[in-house]
């Protein structure tokens, strides 16, 4: 009897330092354990690579059952297995990333944003410039540090002004042609017919910070000459304060845009109160006509779309001159990025990884993966397959035909959420616009140091 | 006390198990063997899981870590000068402090209240018992969801349709009113709650007491102002420190209910520690704020405490 309890008393002690000592090396256990159970149900592997399997980083979570999917093609085709996890609910690309590397369990493959890569790919990611995609839009919509390339574009995300066209053909009685509206005045009088035509409020303006900041404001620097390089030297010149924001040409006619805009706001009356889902549905369903944002808000929108209705997307137009290239192109940027690791990942895992990476662009099934399951805007030329959502057939026209202004990744971490709040105050009427410049410079002087 | 055969029972016991530890008390390895016996697994959970991450912590606010880079430059104390300099974090900290002291009042004001209402013998008290304790079952990150719908949604209904002045627009949208939202939420999740301690505390003072104080002439008022309420202190005690820490280091109501906004204007402390860290990069600073504002929680609560103890009395 008193044997037996102490032996109890072991065991129980047994099992809660092991239970602490798993809690440990979960990541490993885990991903060993269901790796070992992926290889085990597929019989039909290649002996040659069987024995490589690789990880993947997925930071968009709406597609992870048909990257999971798609793994499981891959293995089937090449043997190779990838085991793809995406972040945790809730939280960003960066931080999933930073636990893993604090790990010592990076993935393979780390689909990342921009401003990731810039600040980590040096250190922990390997060089792709001599891959064949590079040459294929790899190297104009990746990133690129010194000259070396180190992040292969996922998808392509652009943004500016949804329209109804529908609606819009409906309510004037004119075809609609984007393509006539090149400049805040031509918009401003198509607006004024749509009012009085009966539509009380043409254009939705969201009040997220993301979409203020991320969004809106960085068109600025995006947009001072449509480079990247351009859009640094800006921010650049505003840490050191030689860039006055209020005399900038280009700060101005964008938020002379903006002024015009918020007249429309169909939120206008309270501005800071509008709803996500209720803004898509006004312009799905015709309440409205215009909404700024970007081809993921398809997402929303289809939900209270129905099929005869025509939409896409038109770049943020300014009273420059008709020629002007903002009037022309779309702000659209390889938005999510995958690195390849070099700190943990063999030769052969890299390799492999390459070799997935060209399968998605070369061959016909990983294409139909990026356009058919995932619904992406691929970034390649040679990928002919049409894409599915309507948004999305207007930013590739807009790729194809090379009227895209670069992106720009040099934003801080926390830029979208400060100066996010600062447009906030502007759009409610907190601010004036010589204060919302102060503010703007009062955060770049800051990152200064 | 009486001298109850149970207890001696306990106390043969004792004796026994004595004898068993004498026996082995000679030598040290066998003190330690017996401490490592029962204390052992406690105790490596506690520096592995508190203790470590404690001192690794305290590591990293003297370094400017970016939260991921392989090298973490040391930079001795300019994180402190840094958060000195951070007009947002003392803000919010100023900020979150207000949001406190409302809340603790609040909180604890309406659940002695419940607590009182459901103690005094009404038709269907368990029934609302368990009605006044379920939104604490709520996960902060979902209660602030519902509460977004009925502040920016079904309030704002509810006044355009009456034309009430007040609701025709969204709280959420108005600092101020974002700032009182969050402290109705607050209260509304927590009351449940302390109203279970507060009964506790009320169905703990002795019947006796009470009732010698109803021969001796009290009414209900003094009997309830002098015997019940010295009596339940300690119920007083934990509440408060409970309530003070959790609505300290409130972040899920925060995110989910106004995100911090409009404007930034409701961001509390636990929020601006998180973004300085992971969306600003600046683990250090970040840390370093975390370790202040754990200081400033740590002195309110121990002094909170040590206070109400002296207040204690014994029946």
């Amino acid at each position: 009897m008193k044997k037996n309890k102490k032996i109890a008393a072991i065991i129980a002690a047994g099992t809660f330092a092991a239970a602490a000592l798993a809690g440990c090396s979960n990541g490993t256990a885990s991903s060993e354990s269901s790796s070992s159970s992926s290889s085990s149900s597929s019989e039909t592997s290649k002996a040659s690579s069987s024995s490589v399997s690789i990880t993947m980083l997925n930071s968009k979570m709406e597609i992870q059952p048909q990257l999971e999917e798609m793994a499981k093609k891959y293995k089937e085709q090449t043997g190779v297995s990838i085991e793809v996890y995406s972040t945790a609910n809730g939280a960003s690309p960066a931080e999933t990333i930073a636990q893993k590397y604090a790990a010592g369990d990076p993935p393979t493959l780390a689909m990342l944003d921009g401003t990731d890569i810039l600040t980590i790919a040096k250190e922990k990611a390997i060089d792709l410039s001599s891959e064949k995609w590079a040459s294929d839009g790899g190297s104009t919509y990746g990133i690129s540090i010194d000259g070396t390339l180190y992040s292969f574009p996922f998808c392509i995300e652009g943004r500016g002004l949804i329209y109804n066209k529908t609606i819009i053909e409906k309510l004037t009685g004119k075809e609609f042609n984007p393509d006539s509206i090149k400049s805040m005045d031509a918009l401003k009088k198509l607006m004024d017919e749509l009012v009085a035509a009966g539509m009380e409020h043409p254009m939705v303006i969201n009040k997220e910070d993301w979409s203020l900041g991320a969004h809106y404001l960085a068109t600025v620097y995006e947009e001072q000459d449509g480079t990247a390089a351009g859009a640094y030297k800006f921010t650049e010149g505003l840490k050191k304060g030689t860039e006055k924001l209020i005399e900038n040409k280009r700060f101005n006619t964008i938020m002379d845009t903006f002024d015009m805009l918020k007249e429309y706001n169909i939120n206008k009356a309270d501005p800071m109160a509008a709803d996500y889902d209720l803004n898509a549905s006004y312009v799905a369903e015709g309440k409205s006509a215009f909404w700024f944002n970007g081809n993921w808000a398809w997402a929303e929108i289809s939900e209270y779309v129905d099929d005869s209705t025509e939409m896409g997307i038109m770049p943020l137009v300014q009273n420059t001159s008709e020629d002007d290239f903002a009037n022309n192109r779309l702000c659209a940027s390889g938005s999510k990025q995958v690195m390849i690791d070099k700190i943990k990942a063999t030769p052969e895992q890299q390799q492999a990884a390459k070799d997935f990476l060209n399968w998605l662009v070369y061959d016909e099934a990983g294409q139909s993966v990026l356009v058919n399951d995932c619904s992406l805007v691929p970034a390649f030329k040679n990928i002919t397959l049409e894409v599915k959502d309507p948004l999305g057939q207007s930013i590739k026209k807009y790729v194809d035909a090379g009227n895209t202004v670069e992106g720009f990744n040099g934003c801080p971490g926390d830029h979208w959420s400060t100066l996010g709040a600062s447009m906030q105050k502007y759009l409610a009427g907190q601010i004036d616009r010589a204060g919302l410049a102060s503010e703007v410079e009062a955060y770049w002087a800051k990152q200064a140091k | 006390m009486a001298f109850s055969p149970s207890l001696f029972r306990k106390n043969s016991k004792i004796s026994a198990l004595k004898g068993m530890v004498q026996m082995n008390e000679k030598t040290l390895a066998a003190k330690t063997k017996t401490f490592l016996m029962f204390a052992g697994p406690a105790v490596f959970v506690f520096i592995a899981v508190l203790i470590v991450p404690l001192i690794y912590g305290v590591y990293l606010t003297f370094t400017s870590w970016d939260g991921i880079s392989n090298n973490k430059p040391f930079v001795g104390l300019n994180n402190y000068i840094e958060v000195f300099k951070d007009k947002e974090f003392w803000n919010s900290l100023v900020l979150t402090l207000k949001y406190v002291a409302v809340s603790v009042v609040f909180i604890n004001l309406i659940a002695f209240i419940l607590a009182f209402f459901v103690t005094s013998g009404i038709k269907g008290q368990n029934f609302l018992r368990a009605g006044f304790f379920t939104p604490n079952l709520i996960g902060g990150v979902v209660l602030g969801f519902i509460w977004r719908f009925v502040f920016a949604r079904a309030l704002v209904s509810f006044g355009t349709a009456f034309d009430i002045d007040i609701f025709s627009t969204s709280w959420l949208s108005d600092p101020q009113k974002a700032f009182w939202a969050m402290i109705i939420v607050t209260t509304w999740q927590y009351s449940g709650y302390m109203m279970l301690i507060y009964i506790a505390g009320l169905m703990g003072v002795p019947k006796d007491l009470t009732e010698a104080a109803s021969i001796d002439g009290a009414t209900g008022f003094q009997a309830t102002r002098h015997v019940v309420l010295p009596m339940m202190v300690p119920s007083f005690v934990i509440c408060l420190f409970l309530s003070i820490t959790r609505c300290f280091m409130v972040y899920d109501l925060n995110l989910s209910l106004t995100e911090g906004g409009p404007f930034a204007a409701t961001r509390m402390v636990a929020m601006h520690v998180y973004k300085k860290a992971f969306e600003a990069k600046q683990y250090g600073t970040g840390q370093a704020e975390a370790l202040i504002l754990f200081i400033i929680v740590a002195i309110i609560g121990i002094t909170q405490i040590t206070l109400g103890k002296r207040k204690e009395v014994e029946a």
